[in-house]
């Protein structure tokens, strides 16, 4: 009687384990069918089966989730080899749109509100970081239910292959560095949102008495020049972004990145071209800081030679990235 | 030695699992339920795990190429397989496959790919 027991119990235990595993409408024939197969293995007489021979024939039949994986077709990826390619080219075009996207919304959103303070950086990284693990998890979920369910839209995305579809042989010269671009669209928003909400923190920090900040700029001319500014920056976004977009030194990339800064330098070139942007009040405006004590270095000095210089500081390295940009492109184009 | 025999077990596996179709269906020619079927085929020298054979008619049988019926007036009830139309116009023509590959192979095998020939 207690084998009886053993042996119910045990064989229940079993085939529900297997058959959990299985999707709702062969879950019960399934059921059926394992015992009718167990009790096969044990001579028909299940009833008075001892124990032994009831966990023997168990055991034999093998792991409930491997015996299930035998009923299944078998799918062992969540995302197979059909689907994978377009699933990365997806993610990769969602993961750049959110972070541009976020880039902008978070200028918007500075505009309407404007204070910036440590903080404000802060959660423009924080933002970033969780837009893109979201955009991930969607772009991941929905592929996964399309390699589950979605067996005739699979076929759609499968394009019969070409060999004008063979990717170009990367060369090391050619391919720019994706951090790039990021860490200068990030530092592009960092810049015009200072000059369009708070211009007066570019300037010279002094710490007596608390914090005092003299502006370099005069505020007024400053604000005139805002459009201008903007358009800079403007300038080096879509230059950074379309090196973000194509990855390598090709054609557009140096056209963009040569228009980009030529009419960037002209720009520079005329705003900095009155004199009067600079704040012509910052010596005074220094000496007059309690506790302030100009240290051996002429601070008009330096002032004067940082005037004289900054149009260098600036247009320098935006010739140099012509430069580099072009080379690469006509090496790459000399070398294929 | 034992590399070799390994190696040999998994090309066997390969080959066994590529007639497994044909070995199950030549057995069917009456109805027939699953756990006679694994002795059937043990006793004439072909082994086969239940978890296996069962399993692989259900596939058979979602392919069309078998039906089974629960037979439910004797003590216990049992699931009985047979060769649907379809199933038997498919074996016949894999048998008819079967032997073409294996007088290809014969061919191959005598021209110079035997045993002892260069």
């Amino acid at each position: 009687m207690n084998n009886n027991k053993y042996g119910e119990e045990i064989v229940n235990r079993y085939i529900y384990d297997v058959t959990r595993r299985l999707s709702y409408d062969i879950r019960e024939d399934i059921d059926r069918e394992l015992r009718s197969l167990i009790d096969d293995m044990l001579g028909g007489k299940m009833e008075s089966a001892r124990r032994e021979d009831i966990d023997r024939v168990l055991i034999e039949l093998g792991r409930p989730s491997e015996l299930a994986d035998k009923y299944r077709d078998k799918k062992l990826h969540i995302i197979g080899p059909q689907l994978y390619d377009t699933y990365i080219m997806v993610l990769k075009i969602a993961l750049g749109a959110v972070t541009l996207g976020l880039i902008i919304a978070n200028i918007v959103s500075l505009i309407a509100n404007p204070t910036i303070t440590f903080a404000t950086f802060g959660m423009l990284m924080g933002s970033i970081f969780s837009g893109l693990i979201q955009a991930f998890g969607f772009v991941t979920i929905i592929f996964i239910i399309i390699e589950r369910y979605g067996n005739d839209f699979k076929k759609i995305t499968i394009e019969s292959w070409s060999l004008k579809d063979l990717p170009e042989v990367p060369n090391r010269s050619n391919k720019i560095n994706r951090i790039e671009p990021i860490i200068g669209l990030i530092f592009s928003f960092i810049f015009i949102s200072i000059i369009n909400i708070n211009h007066d923190i570019i300037g010279i920090y002094v710490f007596s008495n608390g914090l005092t900040i003299v502006p370099i700029f005069n505020s007024g001319v400053f604000v005139t020049m805002l459009p201008l500014f903007n358009i800079i920056i403007g300038l080096g976004i879509i230059k950074e972004f379309s090196k973000l977009i194509t990855g390598k030194y090709n054609l557009p990339v140096a056209i963009i990145t040569t228009a980009a800064n030529l009419l960037s330098i002209i720009f520079v070139i005329i705003i900095f071209s009155n004199s009067n942007i600079w704040n012509a009040d910052l010596v005074n405006a220094l000496n007059n800081i309690e506790g302030y004590v100009p240290a051996d270095i002429n601070v008009n000095t330096i002032f004067m030679y940082v005037r004289r210089f900054f149009l260098l500081i600036i247009i320098v390295p935006l010739i140099i990235d012509i430069l580099n940009v072009t080379i690469r492109y006509i090496k790459n184009k000399l070398i294929t | 030695m034992n590399e070799i025999s390994e190696i040999i077990d998994n090309l066997m596996l390969e080959l066994k699992r590529g007639t497994i179709v044909m070995s199950v269906m030549s057995q069917l020619h009456k109805p027939t339920y699953g756990y006679s079927l694994v002795q059937t085929l043990t006793e004439k020298g072909y082994n086969i795990d239940a978890s296996t054979l069962y399993p692989l008619l259900r596939r058979l049988e979602s392919q069309g190429l078998l039906v089974s019926e629960w037979e439910t007036s004797g003590s216990k009830p049992r699931k009985y397989y047979n060769k649907s139309d379809k199933g038997q116009r498919v074996y016949e023509a894999l048998l008819l496959e079967w032997i073409r590959m294996v007088e290809e192979l014969n061919i191959l095998i005598n021209n110079n790919g035997g045993i002892g020939n260069e």
